[in-house]
């Protein structure tokens, strides 16, 4: 069996536990629990014919005044960036984040989902940085935790982006 | 403890304070830096049972998983275990590799009550952010958080431009469908309409089933006056609507036209409302006027007061024409016309 670490990334509150909590329990709730450190999920996904376990390090949101650490990157073979699609500033803290990774464990398969797609009369990524975000070479997926909408997709995208057949 | 110059009673009770409730466990790893090789402390709140020597140091905890041999001092703090209790881990090198755990969940609890509140005022803060945004446009939202522009409660006398916008034919339209096909239908059309107001600066003081009234000039962003902003935004208005309305004609839907009343005055502009629930408003003369003359203009029509056609300094090439109206309340007045010519 295969083991990868998975790190969950993005700034505070955009619904990193959420979409762990959707991907590995089949539940949502609409209530908020900020992450203090880190909270590992495991869940296995077919890739072909192999068997991946996914272990999900759900870290705490990057905020101005609290920096994800680099010891929580460390021996990670995939990430999730998360924004907040009614949050366009959260992209940024993607960037920076991703940056970060690439500095501590090198250029590693990652997916980048804008989160809350549910709330449309919220939404705030225009079309047009969305193209740009989707020109580059990472897939992006508009993902929702409350609705489960492109959720598997997306971690099972990133687990054969991990092992490449 | 070598560097602390502290009697033993007194460090004791630090102990007791401090560091008992955070009841450490270590191993020191053999000269592989893999596996264990001594142990102590009180493991029962880590693992169940307690680690055996020549075990693998990653069987400890599986965030451990393929750190070792781990070169460096390494922490990995606020690991939030099953039983919502939060540990520590920490590696360090003395004369071999040391791995540390402590229990470390009730301050972090506490820090958490703090993180709660701080990230959750964030986002509340961004929500209404965003709403304000929606209502008055980025411009305004600016000015409300530098504190140079509020909504005094006793209002603030100036001039300004308001304009009535309404989407013609709707009331028909709205009995000969379904709810939720209503609601969609104008929300499309409104969605320009906002989109325009908020575009020229002007900000939405009220928006009707079927229409809107504007105001342009309370903020003073308007280069070439108040008055022209708002021609500028029905101009584009008619022009978008239009495509809008060509768009549908192509599916087999109605088309339905906007059309719009412009006046310029004095007005008291200001809050008004219990303080449960306020709305911002504007009050003046011109302001029934601008109401009337919306009444008076036909789909795809715009009706302007004197004052402010007299303040365009660019028509856009646009024809006017004058007619004269009686409105009730108000009396004999000319007001100018312009049928638009789509661009
Ligand atoms: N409508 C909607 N709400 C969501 C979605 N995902 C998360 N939320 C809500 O957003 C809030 C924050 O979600 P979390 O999953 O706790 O966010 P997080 O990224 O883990 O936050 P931190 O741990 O503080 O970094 C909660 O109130 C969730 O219910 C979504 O897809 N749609
Ligand atoms: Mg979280």
């Amino acid at each position: 069996m295969i083991q990868k670490k998975v790190c969950m990334l993005g700034g505070f509150g955009v619904g990193k536990t959420s979409l762990v909590a959707r991907f590995v329990h089949s539940r949502f709730s609409d209530q908020y629990l900020s992450t203090m450190g880190v909270k590992v999920d495991r869940k296995g996904v077919d890739v072909g014919d192999r068997h991946v376990n996914m272990m999900l390090w759900d870290i705490y949101g990057e905020e101005a005044n609290r920096k994800v650490a680099t010891s929580y990157l460390r021996g990670t073979s995939g990430a999730i960036l998360v924004a907040d699609g009614t949050r366009p500033e959260t992209l940024e803290t993607t960037q920076i984040l991703l940056q970060r990774l690439q500095d501590t464990v090198g250029d590693i398969p990652s997916i980048l989902l804008i989160n809350k797609h549910d709330l449309t009369d919220q939404w705030a990524v225009t079309d047009s940085a969305l193209d740009a975000l989707q020109a580059a070479s990472r897939p992006v997926y508009l993902s929702s935790a409350k609705t489960g909408e492109h959720v598997e997709t997306a971690f099972h995208t990133l687990a054969e982006l991990m092992v490449p057949s | 403890m070598p560097t602390l110059d502290l009697p033993k009673h007194l460090m004791g009770y630090l102990t007791d304070m401090y560091l008992k409730d955070m009841k450490p466990a270590w191993v020191r790893l053999d000269a592989s830096g893999e596996h264990i090789a001594e142990m102590g402390g009180d493991w029962s709140v880590y693992c169940d049972g307690t680690p055996s020597i020549g075990n693998p140091a990653d069987d400890l905890n599986p965030v451990l998983m393929g750190l070792f041999p781990m070169p460096d001092d390494f922490r990995l703090s606020q690991i939030e275990g099953d039983n919502e209790r939060y540990f520590d881990i920490d590696i360090i090198q003395h004369d071999g590799c040391w791995v540390m755990f402590s229990d470390v969940t009730s301050i972090t609890l506490r820090l958490q009550k703090m993180q709660q509140a701080t990230n959750s005022l964030h986002l509340k803060y961004s929500r209404s952010q965003q709403i304000l945004e929606r209502h008055v446009g980025q411009p305004v939202v600016d000015k409300v958080h530098a504190g140079s522009y509020t909504l005094k409660a006793e209002g603030i006398r100036q001039y300004i431009t308001t304009m009535f916008i309404d989407v013609r034919n709707f009331t028909v339209f709205n009995e000969a469908h379904d709810a939720q096909v209503v609601m969609t239908t104008i929300n499309a059309y409104l969605d320009i309409i906002l989109d325009e107001v908020l575009n020229h600066q002007g900000i939405i003081d009220k928006v009707t089933g079927d229409g809107a009234m504007t105001v342009f000039g309370v903020t003073g962003e308007h280069k070439h006056g108040a008055e022209q902003s708002a021609y500028d935004a029905a101009l584009i208005m008619m022009n978008r609507v239009a495509s809008h309305n060509q768009e549908r004609e192509s599916q087999g839907l109605e088309a339905m036209k906007i059309g719009m009343g412009i006046a310029s005055g004095e007005a008291v502009t200001g809050v008004v409302g219990t303080h449960k629930r306020r709305a911002f408003t504007a009050f003046g003369r011109h302001v029934n006027l601008a109401a009337r003359l919306e009444s008076k203009a036909p789909g795809g029509s715009i009706l302007l007061d004197d004052p402010t056609y007299q303040a365009l300094s660019d028509r856009k090439g646009q024809t006017f024409s004058t007619v004269q109206l009686t409105l009730k309340g108000i009396g004999d007045m000319q007001a100018w016309r312009n049928d638009v010519t789509l661009s």
